[in-house]
C-alpha cells in the first residue's frame, strides 16, 4: 500500500536523474565516465520498470527489468570496457559543431521545445501530470540529447555511447506503454547487442590507426594470423 | 502455407554455408538462396489461392511485388558475386577467410528483408529493417579498408539513429490505436481497418517519427550523406544489392504508413510533407549529380534523386500515382543494379579506388566494349528515354503531378534536364579519354557470370519497358488497392 502511494514520486524521481545522466552523457570527456553514466542510466531504467511494476501490476516489466540489467546495466558496458583498454585511449576531446556547453543549452532548449509540443498535441488525451506524458516528454528528450551526443562526438566509441544512450530514451517511451509486448522489447535488445558487437569492433580500426587495426582484429580473434577474417 | 518456404530454405542454406568450406560451394549456395526465393515469390503470384491466412505472413500484392522486386535483384546479384568476388579474391583484395562472411552475410541480408518484407507486424518490421541495416553495413566493410570501415560505421550511425525515430513513432501508433480500441495493436492490416477513427495529432506524430528512419533508409535529404559513400565504397555486388533491393525496404515502410495515413485525417498534411521532402531530396541530388566525377558516387546520388521521385509518387497520393511510384520501383532496381555491375567491370577493369583516388577511365570502347555499351544503355534508361520503364513512370508521375500543382512538373523537369546533362557529360568526357599508346593497362576480361546479370537486366528493363506483362497491370493496381487507396486507374 505504502510502495504504491511512494512509486510515482520515486518513478518521476529516476525520470529527472535520466535527463540528468543524458546531460552528463553530453559533458563528460573521461570514456570511462562515459560508460559508467550510461551504466546508470540503463539502472535508473530498471529502477523505473520496477516502479511501474508496483504501480500497475504488470509483472511483464521485472523481465523488462532483468533483461535491461543483464544486457544494460552488465554486459554492453562490460563489451565497450574491453574495447576501451584495447584502443587505450582515456579521453574524447574531440568535438564537432558544439561543445558540451553549448551542448547542454540545446539539450534544454529540446527539453522545453519536446513538452511544449507534445502538451498541445496529446492535451485531449493525457492530463499535463500524467505519467505517460512525463514519460514520451523525457523519453523523446533523452533520443533527442543522443543524438546530439552522436552529431557532436567525433569519436566512434563515444558516438556509440551516444547511440545507446538514444536507444534507452526509446525504453524509457517503452515501458509506459506497459502492453507493449515483451517479445518485441526482447528482440530489440538482440538488435542492439548485434549493432553494439558490431560497431565496436570497427570502431577499434576508426578510432586507432589502421597499422594497428589487423593486429587489434586479431586479438579479437576476428582475423585469423595469415590475416583473412575468420 | 508456401510462405513457410522463405525461412526453411533461408535456414538451410545458412546452415550449409556454415558447414561447407569451398569457395565454389559457398558462391552456389549463395546463387541457389535468391533463385529459389525468386521462384516461390511467383508461384505465390501466379496462386492467390495460396494466400491464406496465417498470423506469421503477410501476403498480399503488395508485399509479394516488392518481394519479387528483391528476389530479381538478389539472383542477379549473386550471379554476378561468383566472378566478381572471385577477381577479388585473386587480386588480393578480399582476403579468401572473409569469403564466409561475405557468402553468410549476404544470405542473412536476404533472410532479413524477405522477414522485412512479409511480416505482419510493424515492430517486428521494423527489427527486420534494422537487421538489414547491420548486415548491410557487414557487407559494405566485408574488404576492411578504412574507407570502407569509414563508411559502413557512418551507414550504421546515421541510419540506426533514425530508426530509433521510427520506433517511437511505432509507439505512439500502438498508443493511439489502444486509445481508440481499448487494445494496442501492431499489426498492419488491423491498424489499416481502425486508422479512420484514431487521434489525429497522436497519428501526424507517429507519422513523422516514422518517417524519419525509413526516409533514413530510403535515402532522403537531409538524412541521406550515408548514401554516397556506402554505395560507391561496397564491392558493386552490394551496391546494387543496396541500392536495388535495400532502398526499397525503406520506400515499403513509407508506403504501408502512407496507406494508414490515407484514412485519417492527417492525410493533407502528410501529403505536403511527403512532397516538400520529395522535392528537396531530388534537388539536392540531381545538383550533386552535376558536381561528381566518379561513375559510383554519381549512380548512387541518382538513387537518391529516384527514391526522391518514389516518394513524389506517393505524396501525390492518388491510386495513379502510386501505381507508376510502384512501376519506378521495379523499373530503377532493375536498371541501378545493372549500372552498378558495369561499373563493377569497370572498377576491375582500372583497379579503382585508384592511388589518386580519381577513376582513371581511358580508352573505353577499346578494353571494355561491353560494359561501355550496357553502361550506355543504363544511363539511356536513367534518363528517361523511350523503350525503358522509368520512361512510362516518368510521364506517369509527372502527369499525377499536374493535377496537385503544374508547378511540380515544371520544377521536376528541370531537374530531370540536370540528372540527364550530369550522367551524359560524365559518359561523353570517360569516352573521350586515350590512353598514350602502351600506357594503357591490359584488357580485363570479366567472366561470363560478371556479364549475364547485365544481360538479363537489361533485357529485362526493356520488356518492363515497352511490353505491359499480361496482369500486369491489374497486379500493380491490387497493391495499390492493398495499400488503401482506391483502384480507379
Amino acid at each position: 500500500m505504502i510502495l504504491t502511494e511512494v512509486a510515482p514520486a520515486w518513478i518521476r524521481i529516476c525520470l529527472i536523474l535520466v535527463l540528468v545522466s543524458g546531460g552528463f552523457l553530453l559533458s563528460s570527456r573521461s570514456l570511462k565516465n562515459l560508460v559508467r553514466t550510461y551504466q546508470l542510466q540503463s539502472f535508473l531504467l530498471v529502477l523505473i520498470a520496477l516502479g511501474l511494476v508496483v504501480l500497475e501490476g504488470h509483472t511483464i516489466l521485472l523481465l523488462v527489468a532483468a533483461l535491461t540489467l543483464i544486457s544494460k546495466v552488465f554486459g554492453i558496458p562490460a563489451f565497450i570496457r574491453l574495447i576501451q583498454e584495447r584502443m587505450s585511449i582515456q579521453q574524447d576531446l574531440r568535438f564537432s559543431y558544439l561543445r558540451p556547453p553549448g551542448a547542454l543549452m540545446l539539450s534544454i532548449l529540446i527539453i522545453l521545445l519536446v513538452y511544449v509540443c507534445f502538451a498541445q498535441i496529446l492535451e485531449k488525451l493525457y492530463a499535463a501530470n500524467s505519467l505517460f506524458f512525463l514519460g514520451s516528454v523525457i523519453g523523446v528528450s533523452l533520443v533527442l540529447m543522443g543524438l546530439i551526443a552522436v552529431c557532436t562526438r567525433r569519436m566512434a566509441i563515444s558516438k556509440v555511447i551516444g547511440y545507446l544512450s538514444m536507444e534507452n530514451g526509446v525504453l524509457v517511451f517503452g515501458l509506459f506503454v506497459t502492453e507493449l509486448p515483451f517479445f518485441i522489447e526482447f528482440v530489440i535488445i538482440i538488435d542492439l547487442i548485434i549493432l553494439v558487437l558490431l560497431t565496436s569492433i570497427m570502431t577499434v580500426g576508426i578510432d586507432s590507426s589502421i597499422e594497428e587495426y589487423k593486429s587489434r582484429m586479431k586479438e579479437f580473434h576476428l582475423l585469423s594470423e595469415e590475416g583473412g577474417m575468420s | 502455407m508456401i510462405a513457410i518456404l522463405y525461412p526453411v530454405i533461408a535456414l538451410g542454406i545458412l546452415l550449409l554455408q556454415l558447414i561447407l568450406r569451398t569457395h565454389r560451394s559457398l558462391s552456389l549456395l549463395g546463387v541457389i538462396h535468391p533463385v529459389l526465393s525468386f521462384i516461390i515469390t511467383l508461384y505465390l503470384i501466379v496462386s492467390p489461392a495460396v494466400w491464406n491466412e496465417s498470423p506469421f505472413f503477410l501476403i498480399d500484392h503488395m508485399s509479394l511485388f516488392v518481394m519479387l522486386v528483391t528476389s530479381i535483384i538478389f539472383s542477379a546479384a549473386s550471379i554476378y558475386a561468383v566472378g566478381y568476388i572471385d577477381g577479388l579474391v585473386r587480386s588480393g583484395d578480399l582476403e579468401k577467410r572473409s569469403l564466409r562472411i561475405f557468402y553468410f552475410g549476404f544470405s542473412l541480408l536476404l533472410a532479413a528483408t524477405t522477414m522485412a518484407i512479409f511480416t505482419p507486424n510493424i515492430a517486428l518490421f521494423w527489427i527486420c529493417a534494422e537487421l538489414t541495416t547491420v548486415l548491410s553495413a557487414l557487407l559494405i566493410a566485408v574488404l576492411a579498408l578504412r574507407a570502407t570501415i569509414d563508411a559502413s560505421l557512418k551507414y550504421i550511425f546515421i541510419c540506426s539513429t533514425s530508426m530509433l525515430f521510427s520506433f517511437i513513432g511505432i509507439i505512439f501508433l500502438f498508443e493511439a490505436v489502444r486509445n481508440e480500441t481499448g487494445v494496442g495493436s501492431l499489426e498492419w492490416k488491423e491498424i489499416l481497418h481502425e486508422a479512420a477513427g484514431l487521434d489525429s495529432g497522436m497519428v501526424f506524430i507517429a507519422f513523422v517519427f516514422f518517417f524519419i528512419g525509413f526516409a533514413a533508409k530510403s535515402g532522403i535529404v537531409p538524412f541521406h550523406t550515408w548514401l554516397p559513400e556506402a554505395h560507391a565504397k561496397a564491392p558493386s555486388a552490394v551496391s546494387a544489392v543496396l541500392s536495388g533491393a535495400i532502398l526499397n525496404v525503406g520506400m515499403y515502410g513509407i508506403l504501408r504508413m502512407t496507406g494508414i495515413m490515407q484514412g485519417t485525417e492527417v492525410f493533407g498534411q502528410v501529403s505536403v510533407l511527403l512532397i516538400v521532402f520529395a522535392l528537396i531530396t531530388m534537388s539536392v541530388a540531381c545538383l550533386s549529380m552535376l558536381r561528381q566525377k566518379k561513375l559510383k558516387s554519381l549512380i548512387a546520388f541518382s538513387s537518391i534523386e529516384n527514391m526522391g521521385f518514389i516518394m513524389l509518387g506517393i505524396g501525390i497520393g492518388s491510386p495513379v500515382a502510386l501505381f507508376w511510384a510502384l512501376f519506378h520501383m521495379l523499373g530503377h532496381s532493375c536498371i541501378k543494379a545493372g549500372l552498378f555491375f558495369s561499373a563493377g567491370i569497370l572498377h576491375r577493369q582500372y583497379k579503382i579506388p585508384t592511388r589518386s583516388g580519381e577513376d582513371e577511365i581511358g580508352d573505353l570502347f577499346l578494353l571494355q566494349p561491353f560494359a561501355a555499351v550496357t553502361l550506355m544503355a543504363g544511363c539511356a534508361a536513367l534518363i528517361g528515354m523511350p523503350m525503358f520503364p522509368l520512361f512510362l513512370s516518368k510521364v506517369g508521375i509527372l502527369l499525377a503531378s499536374a493535377e496537385v500543382s503544374v508547378w511540380i512538373p515544371a520544377f521536376v523537369l528541370l531537374l530531370f534536364a540536370c540528372a540527364g546533362v550530369a550522367l551524359v557529360r560524365y559518359y561523353l568526357s570517360v569516352m573521350a579519354v586515350r590512353f598514350p599508346a602502351g600506357e594503357g593497362p591490359a584488357p580485363y576480361k570479366a567472366p561470363f557470370s560478371m556479364n549475364l546479370p547485365i544481360i538479363l537486366l537489361l533485357l529485362l528493363s526493356i520488356v518492363i519497358g515497352t511490353v505491359m506483362i499480361p496482369e500486369e497491370e491489374a497486379f500493380l493496381t491490387a497493391a495499390v488497392a492493398d495499400l488503401g487507396f482506391g483502384v480507379q486507374i
